[in-house]
C-alpha cells in the first residue's frame, strides 16, 4: 500500500509539473492552430539556458532562474519573428508551418549537442534531502515542483480568465482575420501568447533539469508527453490541460506500480489512441461543431 | 571499395524506404510518422522466423510482407478516419507503441540487446556473404520495389489518390470511397516497407530497437519533405541528399559525433527553408498543404 | 466501362425530399422541408442567402444527416447514406466553390470521373501491357468532354492554374463525364462573367436537352432561372415558401416582397 501511495504522489509531482509544460504547448496549439513541435526545442533550450546560467556562469539561483526565464522568452520570441510570423504572413496551412516547427526542433536540438556534448548535465550535484510529508517521504524539490507547478498553473489560470487581452487568445485561435478588425494588436498578441508559452515550458524546464538532469535530446519526450496531455484533457480550454497533464502522469504511476517503469510510454500513447479513437474532443472538451460540411 | 558498396546498400535501402512511404505522403497526402515501425516490423519477422525457425528466404521475405500487410490494415482501420494533424499523431501513436513493444517483450524480441547472427539469404547453397554480392543483392530487390512502384504511380489508383490528396469532398461526388483508397494506399506502404527491413536484417545480421525509432520514422518523412513526392524522381534526389551529405560532410574532415549534429542542422534548416519557398521539395510533384 | 459512343440508357431519376429538417444547435437551418423533382425536368430553389438552400444539397448528397426526414432516389432510401455511395447512384454534384484537383491537370480532372471500382484491384495496376491502352481510352474520352465545354486546348495544364470561369467549366465536363442521371447544380453561374454565365447556361441547357436529365439548380441570378427553370421552389429561412411554375413564383407579390426586400434590388 505504502509503494502505491508513493508512486502515486511521485506521479502526482510530476504531473504538477506536466500542468505547466502541457499549457506551453497548448496556449500556442490553441491560439496559432499549429502542431508546436518547437514546444520541445524551447524545452531543451531553457535546460541549458539554465545550465549555463547556474553552472557555467555560477550565477546565484535567483539570477539564474531570472536569467533563464528571459532567455527563454527572447527564444520563443525568435522563433515567432523569424519562422511563425513569415508562414503567417504567406497564409500557409498548419500542415506546412509544422514542418517548419519540426525544423526548429531539429536545428535547436543539434546545436545544442554541438556546443554542450551529447551526455548528460546535471545543474546540482547534491544529493537532495528528503522529507516526511503524509506519510510518504518526498525530496525538497519534489516538492517545489508540486507547489510552483501548481502555483504557476493556477497564477496563469487567473490571467487567462480576468485578463485582458487573454480572451483574444481564444478567438486568434478561431478567426485570427477578425483581430485587427476589431482593433486587437493581432502580432503583439502573437508574441505575448509565444512569451508566454515560453516561460511556462521554461519553468517547467527548470524544476525538471534541476531534478534529474538534461541532455540534448530530451525535448522531443517531453512535446509528445505535454501535447498527448493538453488532447487527452481537451484542446479548449485551460484548465483541461491541468487535467490532462495531472491524469496522464497519475496514470503513468499506475503502470509503474501494477507492471513496471519500463511500460509508460505505453501508457502515454495507449491514452492518446484512446482519445483519437473514442473521445476525439478530450475528456473536458466540447464536441466539435459541424465548422463546414463537406 | 567496400565502402562505396556499402553506401550503396544504404542508398538501396532508404530508397524503398522513401519509395513506401512516398505512396501516402506523396500520393495520399497524409504524412505519416509510422514508416519505421513497419520497417522495424518486417526485420524482426525476418530475424525471427529465419533464426527461430530457419525457414528461407522466399518463405521470410513473404511472410514479413504479409505481416506488415495484415499491421497496416488494421492501423489503417483505426487511423484513416482522421486527416491532418490528428492522423500524424496518430501515426506518431502507432509508431510510439510498436517501438515500446519492440523493446520491452524481452522474450520475443529481447528487447535492448536485440537479435544477433541473422542468417545472410541464401538461394540454392549459395550463400549472399561478401559486400560487392550484397550490393547486387539490394540492388535487385530495389529495382523491383522501383518497378512495382513505376506501375503503381502510373496506375488508376494512384489518380484516385491523388484526385483524394487534392479535394477529398470533389472525390467523393465522383464515387471514390477516400477510406477504402487510404487503407489500400496504407497497406501497400506498410507491405513495401516490409522489404527494406528484411534487406537491414539481413545485411547487419544484428538487429535492435534503436534503429527503429521514432526519429527514424521523422527521418524518411524529412527525405520525402526535402527531396520532394508525389513522384519517383522526389524521393530519390531525397534520398541521395540525404544519405551523401553526411559522407561529403566526413570528407571535409569533420569528426564522426560533430558531422552527425552538422547534417540534423543542414536538414533542419532546409526543411524550414525549402517548405517555405519550395514546397515541393528538391524534385517532387507534391507541394504539401 | 461504357465507351463514349454508346449512349448509356440513363435510368431517369425522380428525387423525392420528405419532412427533412437539420439543425445546428440552436440554429434551425431546415424545417419540414418537401420537394419533387420529376424525371427531366429543371427544378430551381430560389430564395435569399441562409435560406438553407446549399444545407439541402449537403442533406441531398449526403454530406449532413438529418435529424428528422428523408431523401428517396426513384423510391430508394438514400438518406444518410456517404457522398461516394450517392454518387454511385448516378448523382453528379457542383459546389459553389469550384473545387478543381489544382495539382492535376485538365485532362487528368476530367479522367477521374472515369475510374471504377475494378481499376483498383492488384492484378490491374500490375498488368502494365494493359495500362497504355488503358490510358489512351481515358484521355480520349475526356477530350471528348473538354471539347463539349471548350477547354480541349488546355488539358495538360494543371487545373489550378486556370481562371475560375474555366475551372467552373472543367467542374461541370467532370460531373457530366460520370454520366449523372441527377445534376445538382450549386449557383453553377455564380461570380462569373456575362460571357460566361452565357456560355455555362448554354451548356446546361444542351446537357438537359440531349440527356433528359433531372437537373436541381440553385441560383440567384434571375435571368438565368427563368431560362433554364421548369418549376421552381422558393425557400425562405429554412421551409419551403412556395413552389409552382415560373409565373406563379417569381410573380408572387409575397415572394417578391420577401425576396426584394431582403436581397435589396435583385431583378426579379
Amino acid at each position: 500500500m505504502n509503494l502505491f501511495l508513493q508512486l502515486l504522489g511521485n506521479g502526482i509531482v510530476q504531473g504538477a509539473v506536466a500542468m505547466l509544460y502541457a499549457s506551453g504547448f497548448g496556449f500556442v496549439y490553441r491560439s496559432f492552430r499549429v502542431f508546436h513541435i518547437a514546444m520541445g526545442a524551447q524545452f531543451v533550450f531553457s535546460c541549458y539556458a539554465f545550465y549555463f546560467c547556474a553552472a557555467m556562469l555560477k550565477l546565484p539561483l535567483a539570477l539564474a532562474v531570472c536569467g533563464t526565464l528571459a532567455l527563454s522568452a527572447l527564444f520563443a520570441a525568435a522563433i515567432e519573428w523569424a519562422v511563425y510570423r513569415p508562414f503567417f504572413r504567406k497564409s500557409c496551412s498548419s500542415g506546412v508551418v509544422m514542418i517548419a516547427s519540426l525544423g526548429v526542433m531539429i536545428v535547436v536540438e543539434n546545436v545544442i549537442a554541438l556546443s554542450f556534448g551529447n551526455e548528460v548535465k546535471t545543474i546540482s550535484n547534491q544529493l537532495e534531502p528528503s522529507v516526511a510529508f503524509a506519510g510518504l517521504r518526498f525530496t525538497r524539490i519534489q516538492l517545489l515542483q508540486f507547489f510552483a507547478g501548481l502555483g504557476v498553473f493556477a497564477a496563469v489560470g487567473v490571467l487567462v480568465r480576468y485578463g485582458k487581452w487573454f480572451k483574444a487568445l481564444w478567438a486568434m485561435g478561431d478567426q485570427p482575420e477578425l483581430l485587427p478588425v476589431l482593433g486587437l494588436p493581432l502580432m503583439r498578441l502573437r508574441l505575448l501568447v509565444m512569451s508566454l508559452g515560453g516561460i511556462l515550458v521554461a519553468i517547467a524546464a527548470m524544476l525538471i533539469s534541476w531534478d534529474i538532469g538534461m541532455d540534448p535530446h530530451v525535448g522531443m519526450h517531453y512535446l509528445l508527453l505535454g501535447s498527448v496531455a493538453v488532447f487527452f484533457g481537451g484542446t479548449d480550454r485551460y484548465w483541461a490541460w491541468g487535467a490532462g497533464a495531472m491524469l496522464l502522469s497519475v496514470l503513468q504511476s499506475l503502470a509503474v506500480w501494477q507492471f513496471s517503469a519500463r511500460w509508460t510510454d505505453l501508457v502515454t500513447f495507449g491514452v492518446l489512441i484512446f482519445v483519437l479513437l473514442f473521445r476525439p474532443q478530450g475528456l473536458f472538451g466540447v464536441s466539435k461543431r459541424l465548422e463546414e460540411a463537406k | 571499395m567496400n565502402y562505396l558498396l556499402h553506401i550503396g546498400v544504404m542508398l538501396g535501402i532508404y530508397g524503398m524506404l522513401a519509395l513506401s512511404a512516398n505512396l501516402l505522403i506523396g500520393f495520399g497526402g497524409l504524412l505519416t510518422m509510422a514508416q519505421a515501425a513497419f520497417y522495424g516490423l518486417g526485420a524482426y519477422t525476418y530475424a525471427l522466423l529465419s533464426l527461430k525457425f530457419g525457414l528461407p528466404f522466399f518463405v521470410t521475405l513473404p511472410a514479413a510482407i504479409a505481416l506488415c500487410a495484415l499491421v497496416g490494415w488494421l492501423f489503417g482501420h483505426a487511423a484513416l478516419r482522421f486527416r491532418n494533424e490528428a492522423f500524424v499523431l496518430a501515426t506518431i501513436g502507432f509508431q510510439m507503441i510498436v517501438y515500446v513493444t519492440l523493446y520491452n517483450w524481452t522474450d520475443l524480441t529481447r528487447g535492448p540487446y536485440g537479435i544477433s547472427g541473422i542468417p545472410r539469404p541464401s538461394f540454392f547453397g549459395i550463400g549472399i556473404e561478401s559486400v560487392p554480392a550484397y550490393f547486387l543483392f539490394t540492388l535487385v530487390l530495389f529495382s523491383a520495389v522501383l518497378g512495382f512502384m513505376h506501375l503503381v504511380c502510373r496506375s488508376p489508383f494512384a489518380l484516385s489518390l491523388k484526385a483524394l490528396r487534392d479535394d477529398e469532398a470533389a472525390a467523393q461526388t465522383l464515387g471514390i470511397c477516400p477510406k477504402g483508397q487510404y487503407i489500400r494506399a496504407m497497406v501497400f506502404s506498410a507491405a513495401v516497407a516490409a522489404v527494406p527491413g528484411v534487406c537491414f536484417a539481413s545485411y547487419i545480421t544484428y538487429i535492435d530497437p534503436t534503429s527503429f525509432t521514432l526519429t527514424e520514422s521523422i527521418f524518411i518523412a524529412c527525405i520525402l519533405l526535402v527531396g520532394g513526392s508525389g513522384n519517383l524522381q522526389g524521393p530519390m534526389a531525397g534520398v541521395a541528399f540525404m544519405l551523401i551529405l553526411p559522407e561529403l560532410l566526413r570528407f571535409v574532415g569533420l569528426p564522426d559525433a560533430v558531422a552527425a549534429n552538422m547534417r540534423e542542422i543542414i536538414y533542419g534548416v532546409l526543411l524550414i527553408v525549402l517548405i517555405y519557398m519550395k514546397p515541393k521539395g528538391l524534385a517532387g510533384a507534391y507541394a504539401i498543404k | 466501362m461504357q465507351s463514349n459512343s454508346d449512349p448509356r440508357i440513363i435510368l431517369p431519376v425522380e428525387l423525392r425530399v420528405e419532412n427533412v429538417a437539420k439543425s445546428f444547435g440552436s440554429f434551425v437551418a431546415l424545417q419540414n422541408v418537401n420537394l419533387t423533382c420529376k424525371v427531366g425536368r429543371v427544378t430551381a430553389l430560389v430564395g435569399p442567402n441562409g435560406a438553407g438552400k446549399t444545407t439541402l444539397f449537403h442533406v441531398i448528397g449526403g454530406n449532413l444527416v438529418p435529424d428528422a426526414g428523408k431523401v428517396f432516389l426513384n423510391g430508394a432510401d438514400v438518406t444518410g447514406l456517404p457522398p461516394y455511395k450517392i454518387a454511385r447512384r448516378h448523382v453528379g454534384r457542383l459546389f459553389q466553390d469550384v473545387r478543381v484537383f489544382p495539382a492535376l491537370s485538365v485532362a487528368e480532372n476530367i479522367e477521374v470521373a472515369f475510374l471504377h471500382r475494378s481499376d483498383y484491384t492488384l492484378a490491374t495496376t500490375l498488368a502494365w501491357w494493359r495500362a497504355e491502352a488503358r490510358e489512351r481510352d481515358r484521355r480520349e474520352r475526356a477530350m471528348k468532354w473538354l471539347e463539349f465545354v471548350g477547354l480541349a486546348d488546355k488539358a495538360d495544364e494543371p487545373a489550378g492554374e486556370l481562371s475560375y470561369g474555366q475551372q467552373k467549366l472543367i467542374a461541370l465536363a467532370r460531373i457530366v463525364a460520370l454520366r449523372p442521371a441527377l445534376l445538382l447544380l450549386d449557383e453553377p453561374t455564380a461570380a462569373l462573367s456575362p460571357a460566361m454565365t452565357k456560355k455555362m447556361v448554354e451548356l446546361i441547357k444542351h446537357l438537359v436537352a440531349e440527356q433528359k436529365l433531372t437537373t436541381v439548380l440553385i441560383e440567384h441570378n434571375m435571368g438565368v432561372v427563368r431560362e433554364l427553370a421548369d418549376y421552381i421552389y422558393f425557400l425562405h429561412e429554412g421551409t419551403v415558401h412556395t413552389h409552382g411554375s415560373q409565373k406563379e413564383v417569381l410573380e408572387n407579390p409575397a415572394v417578391r416582397e420577401l425576396y426584394m426586400g431582403l436581397s435589396g434590388g435583385m431583378a426579379i
